[in-house]
């Protein structure tokens, strides 16, 4: 009995630039992200780390609905970068690093290689222990143009914007949306970032209701999510791994401990959940914690690091 | 699967002149307070509670702004797209002497939960109010059954000139209830909450927050500080849940911007 309670509470703590996590489970921007009091629930659920809905420059009501659908092995999405003003955004976010007791990731986006820079500056203003650049939303092409995570030199600049404009840990998050992701991660390490998320949603892909011949989205088009996407995020992740030194966060279908397993030994420090939710609910974050430490006991692992990138 | 299926409306009726029902050809197993996500091709997707669950679903539906105008013109035998049943927390049937309180079209979600409170043997008061007595729901239908119908109305053309909490806070002065359901205008179920606390009634209220997943995933609908979903953890919420949270100050809109009520 004394034995399984220890081996109940095996340390399964991880860092990501130097900033320790209690676990690796990380709530991914967008989902139940847009207030204090959810990312809080979350964190209070047993979430690692919490990352707030992407916050943008300006107020944006986001498309109108149907923004989600669900598709066998997965959802498209197209939520429309969706926010309050940047006031209201930074007013949320200086509260929700007041109350919670996990490090809070706060996302954002810019329109313009600029203003990503300028965006970067306000929000460090209220000091999140990271900043997530968002440069890979599949959903907004015919508005923003496409994302700037396609290309590597674009993903440089934006970086390099980030980084002269903050003195906190960056993280770049990448779309899977390219023909070499190496490339891309490669140009993001050189341009100063600290780490890495992949995946963004992949596609955009598309659902026609047949009954009336119309798309189902409103956006017509969104990004696909869930354990459709989760063997091109392993891949991703593998091939990131090869390519640069910094730590990956593995995002892209995590719904078991299994599958966040399989993201470390492909070479993640840590795992972004999202959609997962919609399978396991909030509990997901606790109960994939859980069966981590199944499997550690199991097959005999002592520490979390020991699976990180065991798959190379 | 949380995707539109195409529904045929079976049949329309107009309730009042700015109230509709429409009954929707499909049959589920739902409980009283759940709801769905209706998407009108084209236009939006938004949700609604059943009105009736036995047979053939109904919804009941006040024409308020665009979405709900665009459905007002629909016919019978149209097509409209349904995902649901959604809503974990719904009305759960308790105690002897129960009271229904509803404001306007809050009387929807109530309906299933009257049938069944009078399923077994209970004593049961409704209380409906609405601005005037043309917009008063159901009026006959809760006539003919073994209810104790009080009515109110902001212009006294039936009833108690007045609000529903009016009527309320008399009642609970003279019969001993030991369960209140709501739903209606917010700050009327503040109202309601507000009396059920204080009388220490337990009491459940559903809510009505800007819903975009309809399903606990995009973090929409979330009540400050709890951050339940009424999508998901709701709509039906205990008002001892609802203490001190925003209920009754405020929401958000589509931005996710706080707006007072
Ligand atoms: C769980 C739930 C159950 C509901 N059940 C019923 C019902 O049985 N009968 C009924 O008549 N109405 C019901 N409503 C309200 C109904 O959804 C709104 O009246 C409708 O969305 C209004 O759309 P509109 O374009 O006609 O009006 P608008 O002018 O767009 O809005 C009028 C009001 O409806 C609210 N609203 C608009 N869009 C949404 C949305 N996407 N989600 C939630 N609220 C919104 C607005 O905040 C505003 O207060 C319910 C709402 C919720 C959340
Ligand atoms: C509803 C929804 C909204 C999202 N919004 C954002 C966002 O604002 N910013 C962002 O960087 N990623 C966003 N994403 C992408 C997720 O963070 C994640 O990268 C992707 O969904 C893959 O992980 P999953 O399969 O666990 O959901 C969103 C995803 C979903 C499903
Ligand atoms: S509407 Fe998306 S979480 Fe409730």
């Amino acid at each position: 009995m004394k034995e399984n309670k220890l081996k109940k509470m095996k340390d399964i703590s991880t860092s990501l630039a130097g900033v320790k996590l209690r676990n690796p489970t990380i709530l991914a921007s967008g989902i139940l992200g847009i207030t204090t009091a959810s990312l809080i629930r979350i964190a209070n659920s047993g979430a690692g780390a919490i990352t707030t809905k992407s916050i943008g420059p300006v107020k944006r009501e986001g498309y109108v609905n149907p923004v989600i659908v669900e598709v066998p092995c997965g959802m498209l999405n197209a939520v429309g970068l969706a926010c309050p003003s940047l006031d209201d955004s930074l007013g949320g976010l200086k509260d929700t690093l007041r109350k919670a007791d996990v490090p809070v990731i706060a996302s954002l986006y810019g329109r313009t290689v600029k203003e990503f820079g300028e965006m970067a500056e306000k929000i460090s203003e209220v000091k999140p222990d990271f900043l997530e650049a968002n440069i890979s939303c599949p959903n907004i092409e015919n508005e923003f143009g496409k994302p700037f995570g396609t290309e590597p030199e674009t993903s440089a600049r934006v970086t390099e914007g980030i980084k002269n404009s903050t003195k906190l840990p960056l993280i770049v998050k990448l779309t899977p949306n390219v023909s070499d992701i190496k490339e891309i991660a490669k140009a993001v390490e050189s341009a100063g970032a600290d780490a890495i998320s992949a995946i963004n949603s992949y596609g955009p892909g598309m659902v026609i209701n047949i009954e009336t011949a119309i798309p189902v989205l409103s956006n017509k088009v969104g990004g696909l999510s869930g354990p459709a996407i989760k063997p091109i995020a392993v891949r991703c992740v593998y091939e990131i791994h090869e390519t640069v030194e910094i730590p990956i966060i593995g995002i892209g279908g995590i719904q078991t401990g299994r599958d966040a397993i399989e993201m470390l030994m492909a070479g993640a420090a840590a795992v972004g959940i999202g959609t997962g939710i919609m399978k396991r609910d909030i509990k997901i974050f606790s109960e994939i914690c859980e069966e981590i430490r199944n499997f550690m006991n199991s097959e005999g692992y002592s520490k979390l690091n020991e699976l990180i990138g065991k798959a190379h | 699967m949380n995707a539109p299926e195409m529904v045929r409306i079976l049949g329309i009726r107009t309730e009042t002149p700015t109230v509709k029902t429409f009954i929707l050809n499909k049959k589920i197993r739902a409980k009283p307070g759940q709801f769905a996500m209706l998407w009108i091709p084209e236009v939006d997707e938004k949700p609604f509670s059943f009105s009736k669950l036995d047979g053939n679903l109904e919804i009941t539906v006040k024409e308020v702004g665009p979405f709900t105008r665009k459905l007002f013109s629909l016919k019978k035998g149209d097509l409209i797209g349904f995902r649901g049943p959604y809503g974990d927390g719904c009305f759960r049937v308790k105690g002897k002497r129960i009271c229904v309180a509803a404001g306007g079209v809050g009387l929807a979600p109530l309906m299933p939960l009257i049938d069944e409170i009078l399923k077994g043997n209970r004593d049961l008061t409704v209380i409906i109010g609405a601005v005037t007595e043309k917009e008063l729901l159901w009026m006959d239908r809760l006539e003919s059954r073994k209810i104790d119908l009080l009515t109110a109305t902001d212009d006294g053309t039936c009833g108690k000139k007045g609000s529903v909490c009016d009527v309320l806070k008399k009642l609970v002065g003279k019969t001993r209830f030991d369960r209140i359901y709501s739903c209606g205008p917010e700050l009327m179920m503040k109202r309601v909450a507000d009396i059920a606390l204080k009388e220490k009634i337990p009491c459940q209220l559903s809510l009505e927050r800007y819903m975009k997943c309809g399903m606990g995933i995009c973090g929409q609908c979330c009540i400050d500080p709890t951050g339940l979903r009424v999508c998901k953890d709701g709509p039906v919420f205990t008002a001892k849940e609802l203490r001190g949270t925003e209920f009754g100050r405020y929401n958000r809109n589509a931005s996710g911007s706080r707006c007072d009520l």
